[in-house]
């Protein structure tokens, strides 16, 4: 379970990034944070995991407080990244490895590697490559095993779709769907609406560092969310005119 | 377009974090070195004012070169005081004038040698990720898929970044002149300018092969983290390690004798001839002092001789580094290299042959009316000869070769 | 957790290429160095044999008073190591029947080209190419990671940074440490098989371990500032900027301009200077004892009416008046110039020590200021270890006063008991052999050489080691603690 309180980071010059962020994320949920480009996604992912220390708030992951224990919190988070470059001298399955290890899981097999890499749909030649060899795409799949790997039950994404083909995104979403389905907690980034629509439980649209609309599936659903959003995004322009 | 690219190139590096340290290493290294070297021109001078002979004094010696504060080079050596002795021997001062021993750990800090590491390290470094920067960044593809030629691209580079690394470097010793020569007022006529500017057009060929060496890696290596080590590789064989290793080479050739051993058979000349002396009942009356100069001067030129081969291979080997070449080049120049110090010891000898035959007093001492030594740099024209131009080819070629390689890869080389 | 974190830390390191270099380098360069400075020192070994076997074949007849003893130094075993100041250490000494000593170094200068660039020996390797590859090992260890993304996926994971850190610094060291043992050892084989140089005897081998260890713990200060420095810049080109820059300060910089600054702050004059210092007051004590001893003659001249000035020395006749006045003052005279001389040797002892004293103040201060670098305290510690430091002036110094009281019992005072007893005059190559036991007399030659023990010069130079631990310590901890703050964004 994810939970952000009044939420709030101000950086070093003065940029409200985020402005008293609100939001609970249940186990078996995925959450999708839409918004332009610097609304302050990445900066509440940062938060969450404790990269930078907030100036107003809190953020909790199943409970615990980021700040206060930081080490205990990232037991129960796994993350994938905007631009996963890794280890590029190291193959992907001990890029895996390493990273597998790390999250303390320390008893897993090639097979299981192999297993894993399968099923985000990377190919089978690829999982003993160097990864500087493999192309974008490629490397946000071995990201993205590795948050699988970790099996931890809140699962953070900023953007993990960007870059990838349109087959590897579906099936990037079908994995989403069935790690909700194990009773995770899923926050995801994205710009991609469509897909959003499809898989998202509710939707939160930022602005600004604020988070000024959420919906349910229910909700979005009758409307248009593309609609909706295009709205919100109008309004700032009429607002800054 | 060559113009686009090169202020381009201008733009994109003056504004660097790494041109601003270069520039403040550059600045600060180079305007340390010629106010220590003032000041120890200075002291050395003093020195020789009070040591300078007087009328009957058989002392050698003479001033040291204010060009010394650019390249020091032998100029200890030169500056030496050579006493000549009974028997017409040469006494040497204390080897190098060290006034403190923490000298001798780490040598002179020169001009030259801040020129010949820190600069060279620079500008090898500089030039280093020229190249693989702009593959990592992505804009190299960017460039190249408007259609530009890639000559134009590669000698807006060149001539960019050429000009960025040595703004610095003239700023920084013109500095250095007007603050610490100029003011601390020291002796420089008209004429010695030209020997200055004569000393940084070598400077800036010697730097342009270093740069040209580390535009040529970039173009053939794949991340900047590699160019990098790479060319430092390549600077460390180049400065430290052929000039180094030079004199060792030479020594497997030839085997000199130790100075030691060159003592005694000395000595030993001169303990023969005394007991002959001796033995033959003081009938001569003057120990035969022609027969000891006669040796000793056999076996000095011998040794001499020996030591020239050894140092005349030594030099070859070690010209193969600009480094090396640079040092020669600027040594020369600067009236403080191989040449001077021979020449200076060609005087002394003269002297020598011009006092041996005076009295001596009961320390050995030579007692007479001579004319003080006194010995003037050689002249300026003195320094055009083949051998300097030899070492200055060897400048060029490391410009050229790199270039013309470096041009033939950049042909070839995939953008991706 | 650790393990894992190490384990990556090597692996990553070991697929790069730039370990490849660092190994090359290392196998290499140590071994050459190493190579060649034994053998120069085998070169000095002989000509130090062979100077002292001409010595003793020389002298081997030359019993007198006047005689010179020399007593040769042999060059120090562990300058195979570093070379120090070898170069400048006398390498003789000489003393005579009046006890004085002199410390003289004939080396001279094989070759000027040596002058002009140096040499490669195992010193040089460590702290000029092995510092620098340090810092090229270093230099993107963090800010790589961080441009890697792969800074942010470790700190996602529940371990501590201080582990992270820890693992980083352990596992880059000791790929380092490995290449740099496979260089040493490499070396030292090399050493072994071709060079009669016995290294792998117990007075090399603890000594060099003493050594090596002092050069892993100097390596590790400077990977410990190459670490920090990627921790404080935010991409890894900035990195190896900053890293070059900070080398060529501690490396080259700072060591080099110490004892000029020394001289600036505390400015001396040099060591021919102060010769013609002395040799002027000599003059002038001379002159005044000349100027004594004719006044004394005047005086006694005039007290018995005679004009000393008018009085042909050479030519006096055998006037009786003349006589006694000549027996009265050289009664008296002798009392005077012993004051003089005196005078001198105090005057001119004046002299010499004020300059020495002036020389270890500035000496003082350009260690001190040199010790701002790591490569400063390092260069003092090495060479004092070697034998070819400043500790091994004051050595020599003790080595000759040892020699010069041998000598005088061993030699001269047995001689000057026979010139007593049997009335010998000084000339000894005359030969009035009599029924002196000239075999008993044997001309003094320096046969043991005294360095200091590895412990005393450890001693003397506490401070030097305790900069470089603290050194290793403190970036250490500044390292760990600047990355428990880093920002991973
Ligand atoms: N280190 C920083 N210092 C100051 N301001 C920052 C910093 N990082 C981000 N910001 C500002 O905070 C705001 C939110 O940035 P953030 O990266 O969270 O946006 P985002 O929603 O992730 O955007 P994108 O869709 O482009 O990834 C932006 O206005 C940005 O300018
Ligand atoms: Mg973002």
């Amino acid at each position: 379970m994810l939970q952000a309180i009044d939420l709030t980071k101000r950086y070093e010059d003065q940029q409200l990034a985020l402005d008293a962020l609100n939001l609970e994320i249940k186990e078996g949920e995925i959450f999708f944070l839409l918004g332009a480009n610097g609304a302050g996604k990445t900066t509440t992912i940062n938060l969450f995991l404790n990269f930078i220390e907030p100036t107003g708030g809190r953020a909790l992951i199943n409970g615990i407080d980021v700040t206060k224990e930081p080490l205990e919190s990232k037991k129960y988070v796994s993350y994938v990244s905007e631009n996963v470059m890794l280890y590029g001298n190291f193959t992907a399955r001990q890029n895996l490895d390493f990273f597998a290890k790390l999250g303390g899981k320390t008893n897993l097999t090639r097979d299981d590697y192999y297993m894993r890499m399968r099923e985000v749909g990377l190919q089978e030649e690829a999982f003993e490559k160097k990864l500087k060899t493999f192309s974008k795409g490629m490397r946000q799949k071995v990201g993205l095993t590795i948050a699988i790997i970790k099996d931890a039950p809140n699962i953070l994404l900023d953007e993990p779709t960007a870059g990838l083909d349109p087959k590897a995104a579906a099936e990037l979403l079908q994995i989403l769907v069935n790690l909700k389905r194990q009773g995770k907690s899923i926050l995801m980034c994205t710009h991609d609406i469509f897909r959003a629509k499809n898989i998202a439980d509710r939707v939160g649209i930022m602005k600004e560092g604020r988070l000024v609309m959420v919906r349910t599936r229910e909700e979005f659903m009758e409307d248009d969310l593309e609609k909706i959003y295009m709205n919100y995004m109008q309004e700032m322009v009429i607002e800054k005119v | 377009m060559i113009k686009l690219f090169i202020k381009k190139e201008l733009l994109e590096n003056i504004f660097s974090f790494k041109f601003l340290i270069m520039f403040l290493l550059m600045f600060f290294s180079l305007n340390t070195a010629i106010f220590i070297m003032t000041k120890d021109y200075k002291a050395r001078l003093q020195n020789y004012d009070i040591l300078k002979p007087s009328k009957n004094e058989a002392f050698a010696i003479t001033y040291p070169t204010p060009f010394s504060i650019f390249a020091h080079g032998l100029d200890d050596n030169i500056c030496n005081l050579y006493q000549i002795t009974f028997g017409g021997q040469i006494e040497t001062g204390s080897q190098k004038q060290a006034i403190n021993k923490i000298y001798n750990f780490f040598n002179t800090p020169d001009l030259l040698y801040i020129i010949n590491i820190i600069l060279s390290f620079c500008a090898i470094l500089f030039a280093s990720d020229l190249i693989t920067r702009e593959k990592e960044q992505g804009t190299l593809k960017l460039i190249f898929s408007n259609g530009i030629k890639r000559p134009a691209f590669s000698l807006g580079k060149w001539i960019g970044g050429y000009i960025t690394l040595i703004i610095p470097i003239v700023l920084s010793v013109l500095f250095g002149l007007i603050f610490f020569i100029i003011l601390a007022k020291i002796p420089f006529q008209f004429s010695d300018f030209i020997r200055l500017l004569i000393f940084l057009f070598f400077v800036l060929v010697y730097l342009a092969g270093f740069f040209s060496l580390g535009l040529f890696i970039s173009i053939v290596s794949r991340s900047s983290a590699f160019s990098m080590f790479f060319s430092l590789i390549v600077w460390v064989s180049l400065v430290f390690i052929i000039p180094r290793s030079g004199n060792l080479v030479a020594k497997q050739f030839i085997n000199i004798p130790s100075v030691q051993t060159i003592e005694i058979k000395r000595s030993q000349i001169f303990i023969k001839a005394i007991f002959e002396y001796i033995n033959s009942h003081y009938e001569k009356s003057k120990i035969p002092q022609g027969i000891i100069n006669q040796q000793n001067d056999k076996i000095r030129e011998d040794y001499l001789n020996k030591l020239n081969a050894v140092e005349s291979i030594a030099r070859k080997i070690t010209s193969i580094s600009p480094a090396s070449d640079l040092t020669f080049l600027c040594t020369d120049l600067c009236n403080t290299g191989f040449r001077e110090e021979q020449r200076f010891k060609t005087f002394v000898i003269m002297f020598k042959e011009q006092v041996k035959n005076f009295d001596s007093d009961s320390d050995g001492n030579l007692v007479g009316d001579f004319t003080p030594f006194s010995y003037a740099r050689s002249p300026l024209s003195d320094f055009f000869n083949l051998a300097m131009m030899l070492h200055f080819s060897i400048l060029i070629m490391y410009i050229l070769i790199p270039v013309i390689l470096g041009y033939y890869a950049f042909l070839k080389f995939d953008v991706r | 957790m650790l393990r894992h974190l190490i384990i990556k830390e090597i692996q990553e390191i070991i697929t790069n290429t730039r370990s490849l270099f660092v190994l090359l380098i290392c196998i290499l360069l140590i071994p050459l160095g190493l190579y060649v400075s034994s053998k120069e020192y085998e070169q000095n070994r002989a000509a130090y044999k062979d100077a002292k076997q001409m010595y003793e074949e020389r002298n081997k007849d030359n019993k007198g008073m006047e005689f010179v003893a020399e007593g040769y130094i042999p060059p120090s075993p562990l300058s195979i190591f570093s070379s120090g100041l070898s170069v400048y250490l006398p390498n003789k000494i000489t003393t005579d029947s009046r006890g004085v000593w002199h410390e003289e170094n004939d080396y001279g200068i094989n070759n000027p080209v040596a002058l002009l660039f140096g040499k490669i020996d195992f010193y040089f390797i460590i702290t000029i190419i092995l510092s620098l590859l340090a810092f090229m090992v270093t230099f993107n260890s963090i800010s790589g990671e961080k441009e890697n993304g792969t800074l942010r996926l470790i700190v996602a994971n529940a371990v501590p940074r201080w582990k992270i850190i820890f693992a980083k610094i352990a596992g880059s060291y000791t790929v380092f440490l490995i290449s740099f043992l496979v260089g040493v050892i490499s070396g030292l084989v090399l050493l072994a098989l071709t060079t009669s140089v016995p290294i792998l005897s117990v007075s090399y081998l603890i000594p060099f371990l003493v050594i090596m260890m002092i050069s892993l713990l100097f390596l590790f200060i400077l990977f410990n500032i190459g670490i920090l420095l990627s921790i404080k810049t935010r991409n890894s080109g900035a990195s190896i900027t900053a890293s070059l820059l900070v080398w060529v300060l501690i490396a080259i910089i700072i060591p080099k301009v110490s004892p000029m600054i020394a001289q600036i702050i505390y400015p001396i004059k040099t060591e021919e200077v102060v010769n013609k210092q002395k040799a002027m007051k000599r003059d002038e004590i001379r002159a005044e004892s000349d100027r004594t001893s004719g006044e004394l003659m005047k005086s006694i001249m005039s007290e018995r009416g005679m004009n000393a000035e008018k009085l042909d020395f050479f030519n006096m006749g055998d006037d009786p008046n003349v006589k006694a006045a000549l027996v009265e003052y050289d009664g008296m005279i002798v009392d005077v110039k012993r004051k003089y001389d005196e005078m001198e040797i105090n005057a001119i002892g004046i002299i010499e020590k004020d300059y020495h004293n002036q020389q270890l103040v500035q000496q003082n201060i350009s260690k001190n200021i040199s010790r701002i670098s790591p490569i400063g305290c390092y260069t003092y510690l090495i060479s004092d270890l070697t034998n070819t430091g400043l500790i091994e002036l004051s050595n020599i110094e003790y080595n000759a006063r040892q020699f010069s009281s041998f000598t005088e019992s061993e030699f001269y005072s047995k001689l000057r008991k026979y010139y007593k007893e049997y009335h010998i005059g000084f000339n000894v190559s005359k030969g009035i052999f009599g029924k002196v036991d000239w075999n008993s007399i044997h001309v003094p030659t320096l046969n043991t050489y005294n360095y200091p023990t590895m412990i005393s010069s450890l001693g003397a130079n506490w401070i030097d080691l305790l900069f470089i631990c603290f050194y290793s310590i403190f970036f250490f901890a500044v390292s760990v603690f600047q990355f428990i703050k880093y920002d991973v964004r």
